[in-house]
């Protein structure tokens, strides 16, 4: 993961600034079948509004200069019956309505398509779970054919590039909504439920998402990464993902990790290969390999760490995490075995 | 009225004047440190020193982990070891834990010139 690990500060920073020039979170800017054929719906419904406008603009101007005109030249300024009929005919109910039908037919069009889409996936598309939390992605990777091989992470959600993947999203507390942009439209997580989409990121790269559903009090700050890796990549990533952590040998390492058992962190977070199994709270198994941390809210880096675990309350009032009394030194060994983890 | 403005402007000059005397003046200390003020709130968001400190000027910088940095150019000690002077300062934002073991801020990584740059901007904290 080392080109991606190089490109996480400069990237983070372009993101962080929230910049459309370059496209992040851009629904016009689409990266994927899905996204495509909703912008191609907007651009059209956009320029048949402006002709609308466009129009009647110049009805109103032209009706302006006329009673001007005629007001000028002491006429009365009232249409013909015949004619004020023929207004309202065409100009009030048949334009207006095949203009309405065209835009039905072309939301169905659209509809359809994404449905198409969804069913061209095959039988067997990869299958991810999210699960929203308030206020993080609890992401499951299903493998229905080797179930030994699913495995569960947070936040950064990985897949293949130019291949559909299928995301059943289901909701562990209260109504949240899956968003990227960039890939596809917002679909609720609703709790009780499984919502279906699928979804492509025809090209690699990263793309920003966020929830779109308000579901409390750091809705603002649970925001995802969708990491696209060409397939061969991807296939290491997961390889990866599922070797569980051998006890560390450096001593430093292994004190930082009884810091993280001694603590209470075990109870809420999992660690693969550890005893820490926690299911409530992100996966932080491969947590140095990441781009960000507390779902995209700060960037991985050891500044950023350390700040969040000794106050989580500082940077995301309202999360489930509490602050920890830890020493200065504990603080700094936990840090670095949690950046150990990679 | 055109005498109070005259009056004003050689009151603002010669308040200026006497800044530039001052051998602890910010201009003079930013040139000692040898950073450039503008490139540090985006260093301190992306090296995480907003999710310790409260840095007035960097938004996002509301943290209460480590002191506030207000005021930091008036202070005379840094974490209460070393005298506040440009050196010692970017000598502690590289590297804490050679100033003071065991504390809690950490090693980050920071780059000399990135290190001026932040020193330069607690700089005009006054």
């Amino acid at each position: 993961m080392q080109p991606l690990r190089a490109l996480a500060l400069p990237l983070l920073a372009v993101l962080a600034t929230g910049c459309t020039a370059t496209g992040s979170q851009d629904v016009l800017a689409p990266a994927g079948p899905q996204a495509a054929g909703i912008a191609r719906w907007f651009w059209i419904s956009f320029w048949l509004a402006v002709a609308v406008f466009v129009v009647f603009s110049a009805l109103l101007a032209v009706g302006l200069r006329r009673a001007h005109g005629r007001a000028r030249r002491g006429e009365a300024n009232e249409l013909s019956d015949r004619a004020a009929t023929r207004l309202v005919a065409w100009g009030g109910l048949v334009i207006p309505a095949v203009i309405l039908l065209v835009l039905l037919v072309l939301s169905g069009v659209t509809d359809r398509g994404i449905s198409a889409l969804g069913r061209g996936a095959g039988a067997d598309p990869l299958t991810i779970r999210v699960t929203g939390h308030q206020f993080w992605w609890e992401l499951e990777y299903l493998d229905p054919r080797n179930p030994h091989r699913t495995f569960t992470t947070a936040n950064e959600l990985h897949v293949p590039a130019g291949r559909p993947v299928r995301l059943l999203l289901e909701s562990a507390d209260v109504v949240h909504s899956f968003w990227v942009p960039n890939l596809h439209g917002k679909t609720d997580l609703v709790p009780g439920r499984t919502n279906d989409i699928v979804l492509q990121a025809d090209t690699a790269g990263i793309y920003r998402g966020q929830c779109a559903e308000f579901c409390g009090v750091q809705h603002a700050k649970m925001a995802m990464l969708l990491v696209a890796h060409p397939e061969r990549d991807f296939a290491a990533w997961w390889e990866r993902q599922l070797r569980p952590h051998a006890p560390p040998a450096d001593p430093a390492l292994q004190r930082g990790q009884q810091v993280f058992m001694g603590n209470g962190c075990a109870v809420c977070h999992s660690i693969r290969g550890t005893e820490a199994r926690g299911r409530v709270a992100p996966d932080l198994t491969y947590l140095g390999d990441r781009l960000t941390l507390a779902a995209g809210t700060l960037g991985n880096t050891r500044g950023h760490l350390m700040g969040w675990i000794a106050n989580p309350q500082g940077i995301k009032p309202g999360t489930r995490m509490p602050a920890v009394p830890l020493g200065g030194q504990e603080l700094q060994l936990l840090a670095d075995y949690l950046h150990s983890l990679r | 009225m055109l005498h109070a403005a005259v009056l004003a402007a050689i009151a603002c000059a010669a308040a200026g004047c006497e800044g530039d005397l001052d051998p602890r003046s910010p201009a003079h200390v930013r040139s000692a440190a040898g950073g450039h003020a503008r490139n540090a709130p985006k260093l301190m968001r992306e090296y995480g020193c907003i999710s310790c400190h409260t840095i007035p000027g960097v938004r996002g910088a509301h943290a209460l982990v480590g002191p506030s940095l207000a005021g930091f150019a008036s202070r005379q000690y840094i974490a209460g070891r070393v005298a506040n002077e440009p050196d010692a300062l970017v000598r502690w934002i590289m590297h804490p834990q050679s100033v003071k073991p065991g504390t809690a801020m950490p090693e980050m990584g920071v780059t000399g010139q990135h290190a001026r740059d932040m020193a330069a901007y607690l700089y005009t904290l006054e």
